[in-house]
């Protein structure tokens, strides 16, 4: 069996090269019975495509940040509220207890979640240094979904609209003076270029999930399945290890490069924790009783 | 006969109507990233105003495709159709069959993702979270209605003495064709569909690992479907269909229309009909005409004359547009004209846009470097950087081109322009006042933070209304032809793009691109045997691949050995943006030839030769890169040293 894997990160990216890993290891596994080829950043089927294309069949396996795709459904956006989940272990811990609603929810679309491995915590970048939202008032702040505009908004900063393809050129010529993201995009855009101030805020930790068609699942002899998900779970513990342990060293970059990295302040971590609060309960309201399970599971 | 009245007006009226439509929604794409940007300005958000001009752009591409069909606006390589002679009529026969087949296909699946999308619930990932039929229903409608406009046509050439939309120049004895009759044509129809049934079995009926075998069947029929002179865009779906069923188990119908989709909605892609519009109304204005008035007094002391207009006029353009087409209609639209007024050889006057335009790749803003930068998570500040100081001395090198022409073809020369005084040719400069003027507002703009280089067009758009209206020759009717001229041109070059998207993802499945670079990486090459080896790589991918999808499908595999090498990787950005900039005037697959077919008429492979000396500099501009690094890496190391 030969299976097509999009992915939307380059080959060098550390979740690329993770799920790289895993289909080595399935290939192994199954005797190479099931041979997966990953095309990576993009190259067979754009981030954005990749949901639908596992999911009517066009590709057997995929990955996707499934937060993406919570227009469609609140319960996708679940590792992207913001101050639930601020650590690698209370991420971990959000994942299970999300796990059966993540998975009945893509079952009901016809695929099988597999793994999913979080990207860095997300901060908070700004062009000056700010120690109460109060300073960041007016600031042009990136926003690139409702989420994120949302966050602007209640932090009394300028919602800023601008695609990922243009961010670089937006904080070269000043469109854009602050944003949100994990360290791993500062290094990639190379911020320090641009802006100063980097406040490890821990906001959440979005995950990339990586699924297949059900059809395609099911068709697997059962030794095959069994190869599949065993290696899963490896991949999962291994790609969180990997991305715990690269955290510390995107600050370290950015630090070196110039970029001033810092706790955000007292202040500056009230302020985030009313927005969290607020954007909490919105989120519990969009999602509704599977929201709410996952929280409730979640605060056990 | 009469019978058929009523429907012939009918149909005539549904493309029309379409391509109307199509105009609106050019209108609305302007109007979206406007309100944009002021809504930015302003402190307030415009949510899914991105999405909204990505769906406008969708419709236009799609609806006008009849309309622009009907005006023979669509491009083919024409060459065997029109050397046909007696079978001619065979000719468009199997071309009408064949683009047929490919738009029915388009059209079938278009319609059948619209309906999927509604029935699993497909929202866009974008703050307008519209449900993604809504938008894809212009999609469905477009595809349907130029599925019947080709379905007509050829319809009418089995059954009339109609000889399709582009045969106005054919004039041929009918009498002696050999399928004169009704049932003949008909027959030869049933015979061109048994072919390319049998083509299809052969693709699937091989064993999987036929690979080579099934390489050549799918190189041969993209080349017998181009040349052939099925419409561009047409053939690249075709090629690609037979790429998915040779290479993969998947439906290439719905695996088409999901990268079809993307890559017709997409945002950074409304820039292209901006400009194309903006360089439509300037053309209409008295604006190109004194421009050569102010240029002509300085150019005319430089050997080569006015043909440097096209060098300069590209490389101020490609500081406005990051696109390549954009660069070469708009700044064609005015040179063309007045340089072949002038008496200057066509061959010069076009051979030098194809090959000057390809800089709007190279100096910043530029496309190629942003998806390369962040493929390769190389600073795209640098990179564009990197570009400034190559873009200028490969444009020297056209223009040393020209003076070398100007030398060695004395017979070509043009009359001189007559001989103007020094306070003269300062006066006339005035002339450029509206250009400088235009230019400076869309660069600023984008430098100045107030547009993104994606909105910079509408700048270009209003700051063309602006002018034209200010000389008075803006007018309803320019208004309309100008709208209606960029709608045809952008439909044209989104159908290529359509092809170009679902060949490259065809491509992705057969893993050539991949599998070739592999092949390199295992010679284990010295750094100068490895960018060479590269050169010769890109020139035969971007031969077959728009040169951005021969970037990303053979990056993951380039990137290690280029870093291996010990190469710098903001100057193989650089190296490889002149690779893309060959691609774009190589043929069977290069979109400046395309784009200047559809502007002269003259046929592909007419200006694939007049473009061969430039690509020869761009060779010798490898060459100067590898003696020269700091061509590239001085510019962005001294600025950021800072
Ligand atoms: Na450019
Ligand atoms: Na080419």
């Amino acid at each position: 069996e030969n299976w097509d894997m999009p992915m939307a990160y380059p080959a060098n990216n550390y979740h690329t090269e993770n799920a790289q890993i895993f289909v080595d290891d399935v290939r192994e596994c199954t005797g190479g019975e099931l041979d997966i080829t990953i095309h990576a950043g993009g190259s067979l089927f754009k981030g954005n495509e990749i949901k639908r294309a596992v999911q009517v069949g066009e590709a057997q396996i995929g990955e996707r940040l499934l937060s993406a795709h919570a227009n469609e459904n609140a319960v996708f956006g679940y590792d992207s509220v913001p101050f639930l989940a601020t650590s690698f272990a209370a991420s971990d811990k959000l994942r299970d207890a999300a796990k059966p609603t993540l998975n009945a929810l893509l079952n009901d679309q016809n695929m099988t979640l597999l793994y999913s491995v979080p990207w860095p915590p997300q901060g908070l970048y700004f062009a000056k240094e700010v120690n109460t939202l109060a300073d960041a008032e007016g600031l042009k702040f990136r926003a690139y979904n409702a989420a994120t505009a949302r966050v602007a908004e209640l932090g009394g900063m300028v919602p800023t609209q601008i695609e990922a393809a243009e961010l670089k050129q937006a904080l070269a010529t000043g469109v854009v003076q602050a944003f949100i993201s994990s360290g791993s995009t500062g290094v990639d855009e190379k911020v320090w270029e641009d802006l100063t101030n980097f406040y490890d805020a821990k906001a959440w930790l979005p995950r990339n999930s990586i699924f297949v068609n059900s059809d395609a699942f099911d068709g697997l002899p059962d030794a095959s399945k069994e190869c599949l998900m065993s290696k899963a779970a490896e991949a999962e513990a291994r790609g969180s290890a990997k991305a715990e342990e690269l955290a510390g060293g995107f600050l370290a970059t950015l630090a070196e490069n110039g970029l001033t990295v810092s706790e955000p302040s007292e202040g500056l971590s009230a302020d985030l924790a009313v927005i969290g609060a607020t954007m909490t309960d919105e989120w519990l309201a969009q999602a509704g009783d599977a929201g709410a399970a996952i929280v409730d599971a979640y605060k056990n | 006969m009469v019978r058929d009245m009523p429907v012939r007006s009918v149909l005539d009226g549904l493309y029309k109507m379409s391509g109307m439509a199509a105009a609106v929604a050019l209108v609305a794409i302007l109007g979206l990233v406007i309100t944009q940007m002021v809504a930015r300005w302003s402190g307030q958000i415009f949510p899914g105003g991105a999405q909204y001009a990505g769906y406008a752009m969708a419709a236009t591409s799609f609806l006008a495709m009849a309309y622009t069909f009907n005006h023979n606006a669509h491009i083919r390589v024409g060459l065997f159709v029109t050397k046909s002679g007696r079978y001619r009529r065979a000719m468009e026969l199997w071309c009408y069959t064949l683009a047929s087949m490919s738009a029915v296909f388009l059209a079938w699946y278009a319609v059948k993702a619209t309906m999927l999308s509604a029935r699993i619930n497909d929202i866009s990932q974008g703050q307008d979270a519209t449900p993604l039929w809504m938008p894809q229903v212009f999609m469905a409608v477009g595809a349907v209605i130029f599925a019947i406009a080709v379905v007509d046509n050829l319809v009418r050439i089995v059954l009339t003495d109609f000889q399709g939309v582009g045969a106005a120049e054919s004039s041929m004895d009918w009498s002696q064709v050999l399928f004169h009759s009704k049932a003949s044509r008909a027959i030869l129809v049933g015979a061109i569909l048994l072919v390319v049934y049998a083509a299809m079995q052969a693709m699937t009926g091989f064993d999987r690992d036929a690979v080579a075998l099934k390489i050549g069947i799918f190189l041969f029929v993209m080349f017998f479907l181009l040349g052939s002179g099925i419409w561009v865009g047409l053939a690249l779906l075709g090629v690609a269909y037979i790429g998915m069923i040779g290479f993969t188990s998947r439906n290439p119908g719905n695996a088409m229309i999901i990268t079809v989709w993307t890559s017709s909605s997409s945002w950074t892609l409304t820039a292209l009909p901006l400009f194309i519009w903006m360089g439509e109304i300037l053309y209409r204005t008295r604006l190109s005409e004194d421009m050569f008035k102010g240029l002509a007094p300085w150019l005319s002391r430089i050997p080569g004359g006015l043909l440097h207009t096209n060098v300069v006029g590209c490389t101020v353009f490609a500081a406005v547009s990051g696109s390549s087409a954009a660069t070469l209609t708009t700044v064609g639209k005015m040179s063309i004209p007045e340089l072949q007024k002038r008496g200057y050889p066509e061959y010069m006057t076009i051979g030098t846009l194809a090959g000057a335009a390809t800089l709007g790749l190279m100096i910043p803003p530029s496309l190629t470097l942003i998806v390369y930068g962040v493929t390769v998570k190389e600073s795209i500040t640098k990179l564009f950087m990197a570009g400034v100081i190559p873009g200028l001395v490969l444009a020297g090198m056209f223009m040393l081109y020209i003076v070398a022409w100007y030398f060695l073809r004395p017979g070509q020369r043009p009359k001189p322009e007559p001989h103007v005084g020094f306070i003269a040719a300062l006066k006339n400069s005035t002339l450029l006042i509206p250009v400088i003027a235009l230019v400076v507002v869309v660069i600023g703009s984008m430098y100045g933070g107030y547009a993104t280089p994606t909105e910079a067009a509408a700048f270009g758009v209003v700051g063309a209304l602006v002018l034209a209206a200010l000389q008075g020759s803006l007018s309803l009717h320019t208004f309309t032809q100008s709208l209606l001229g960029a709608t045809r041109t952008s439909a044209m070059i989104a159908l290529i793009l359509m092809g170009a998207a679902f060949l490259s993802l065809s491509m992705g499945f057969t893993g050539l691109p991949r599998a070739l670079a592999e092949w390199i990486a295992e010679f284990n090459l010295s750094p100068i045997a490895l960018i060479a080896a590269l050169t010769v790589f890109y020139i035969i991918i971007g031969m077959f691949l728009d040169g951005i999808s021969a970037v990303v499908l053979t990056m993951a595999i380039i990137e290690p050995m280029i870093r291996a090498a010990g190469i710098d990787l903001i100057w193989f950005g650089i190296f490889i943006v002149v690779v893309v900039e060959m691609a774009q005037i190589t043929p069977p697959i290069g979109f400046n030839l395309f784009v200047l077919q559809s502007m002269t008429k003259h046929d592909i492979t007419y200006i694939a030769k007049t473009a061969l000396p430039m690509f020869g500099i761009m060779v010798l501009m490898v060459v100067v890169l590898v003696a020269f690094p700091e061509l590239a890496t001085w510019l962005p190391d001294r600025l950021l040293a800072q």
